[in-house]
């Protein structure tokens, strides 16, 4: 690292007087700068997960953000400390795969009580929605909704991907997404 | 000398919604109600065990029914609540601590479906706010795979709803007394699929009470002991697959109702076969199908035929709740499972009226489950 900042600082020295620290100092406050102002104008625009750790985002193959036991390889979804199956301990962190097989299935039918539900509550414009576990291979079976919510169209051993959904919009006025499965086209 | 355990007293309030009068005080009317039952006073209760989910703390009831001084302690365990208060009597009157106590539950529940409080269950408010935190969405995930592994149909879902309405019109203490037919059970709103709207039991309002002793002790109150053999509640092992679970593991248990099964008719050395009748957790009509399997009383897939030849209807080879179940009756979480053993005392001492089994039914089993992931398990012998 002091070395990277040894190459780049010389570029960044107005005042040949200035010192390496003050030089550093420079670089490192003008780029939060640049970051913060760059998160503001992106959550203006855009959307925000309804977590944070739950999912990777943004991205454009967002995963799941799961555990696994460093003793027995066994995988949790969200992460936690310790292993249900070992009783173990130690976990670490580990992305879920995105595409996998869907096990079960059903149709939210009606609303759902907010709190502590986000979505649309509205029996007049609420949208049924589906919901359903998928089998990661060799990972764990995640619960998730689904972009369908037609019996017709949804199948046990189906293929799916995981995608990000829109789920409303806070009092910022973002759009607060999660995440979700969606046939393999 | 292994002491046995006796049920000399039982009470209820009915079930359903009572405007007016809160969960506690349906507790107490139902303790009343098992007193006099077993001719005794609330003097005489060494000890009780109680608890509600939503109705307040079971032991400030003291307050009403009289300070004696009693042991009192409250019970919080979901739906295995009442099963859970049954099963510390019954160990407190085997250990040999107290000769006489009493069990209690009760309830008041708001209207619809159960709001869940996530941060109480372990799960993240994210969970709540994408819409996953529904007990109904487990039960019509469980039957959708359930169905396609086994081939249950959809008309064997609605007769269930059918059997239980039928049931509960012959049950002055039910909620839902009107019956329903298959048709309308299948026409009416799709919830949560493949479930209906009267495929489900809705959350309610009630109370039961139920008044034990040491087994040599009941002739002094009762002249039907009704003897308690086993009472078990389970929790869940590594790879079942359970309400409100943001994710199931790959490898496959079968769930704390198999394990409560098996280890109650351990302790009551008797096998499914010796079982008259049952009251099996039906928070919905699927989960009584599959529940007769996972108590052993069925192989998995035979169920479709045994429901289309009414086996489990009050006449049948097999009588599966006889008082209309949760689904007749509703659930007030912390009264169900007590609900489940006030009718098969009824139905053991034959004062079951219009919906007795008939040929004096000997031995009479319960079973409750719920989040997040319980079961409590009890059989009766006459």
């Amino acid at each position: 690292m002091s070395n990277l900042v040894q190459i780049i600082a010389p570029l960044f020295r107005i005042d040949r007087r200035m010192s390496f620290w003050a030089t550093l100092a420079t670089i490192v406050v003008g780029v939060a700068l640049l970051t913060a102002n760059a998160l503001k104008w992106g959550q203006q625009m855009a959307q925000v997960p309804v977590t944070e750790g739950v999912f990777t985002w943004p991205s454009e193959t967002p995963q799941l953000i799961g555990a696994r036991c460093v003793a027995c390889d066994n995988h949790m979804f969200p992460g936690q400390s310790g292993c249900p199956r070992c009783t173990g301990d130690k976990t670490e962190e580990v992305l879920l795969g995105r595409r996998g097989t869907l096990w079960t299935w059903t149709i939210q039918g009606f609303p759902p009580k907010a709190p502590p539900y986000a979505g649309d509550v509205d029996v007049k414009t609420f949208q049924a929605f589906g919901v359903g576990y998928v089998e990661l291979p060799g990972q764990v079976k995640v619960e998730a909704r689904l972009t369908v919510a037609d019996p017709e169209k949804l199948k046990i051993g189906m293929e799916m991907e995981m995608v990000i959904i829109p789920l409303t919009t806070d009092a910022d006025g973002n759009e607060v997404v999660t995440f979700a499965f969606a046939p393999v086209a | 000398m292994t002491i046995e355990v006796a049920i000399v007293g039982i009470g209820m309030h009915e079930f359903g919604r009572t405007e007016g009068v809160s969960g506690m005080d349906q507790g107490v009317i139902a303790v009343r109600r098992a007193l006099a039952d077993a001719g005794v006073s609330w003097e005489d209760m060494q000890f009780a065990f109680g608890g509600s989910l939503a109705a307040g703390a079971a032991d400030t009831m003291v307050s009403l029914l009289g300070l004696t001084g009693l042991q009192f302690i409250n019970v919080a365990n979901g739906c295995a609540t009442g099963g859970s208060a049954l099963f510390s009597v019954y160990n407190t009157i085997r250990s040999g601590v107290f000769d006489l106590g009493i069990a209690v539950g009760f309830d008041k529940h708001e209207r619809g479906a159960f709001r869940v409080n996530t941060k109480g269950a372990g799960l993240g408010d994210w969970y709540g706010a994408s819409g996953l935190a529904l007990t109904t969405q487990f039960f019509g995930m469980k039957i959708n795979r359930y169905m396609h592994e086994y081939g249950i149909t959809n008309s064997s879902l609605a007769k269930v709803s059918e059997k239980a309405f039928r049931n509960g019109s012959q049950n002055p203490m039910a909620w839902r007394r009107k019956p329903i037919s298959e048709q309308e059970v299948l026409d009416s709103l799709m919830l949560s699929y493949p479930l209906t709207q009267y495929m489900f039991c809705s959350p309610g309002e009630g109370g039961v009470a139920l008044i034990l002793c040491r087994a040599d002790k009941a002739h002094l109150y009762t002249k039907t002991p009704i003897y308690l053999k086993a009472a078990v509640v389970r929790s869940r092992r590594f790879g079942s697959f359970e309400v409100l679970a943001p994710s199931i593991a790959l490898q496959h248990n079968a769930g704390p109702t198999v394990d409560g099964a098996k280890a109650a008719f351990e302790m009551a050395g008797m096998g499914p076969k010796d079982i008259d009748i049952a009251q099996l957790q039906d928070t919905e009509s699927g989960a009584e199908i599959m529940h007769m399997a996972e108590n052993g009383f069925c192989e998995h897939g035979e169920q479709e035929f045994m429901i289309q030849a009414g086996e489990t209807e009050i006449g049948g080879k097999f009588p599966v709740n006889t008082d209309g179940g949760c689904l007749a009756n509703g659930e007030p979480i912390g009264a169900s499972g007590l609900r489940q053993v006030y009718e098969n005392v009824l139905q053991l001492r034959g004062q079951a009226g219009v919906r007795q089994v008939p040929n004096n039914p000997k031995t009479a089993y319960t079973h409750v489950y719920g989040a997040p992931g319980i079961a409590g398990v009890t059989i009766l012998q006459r």
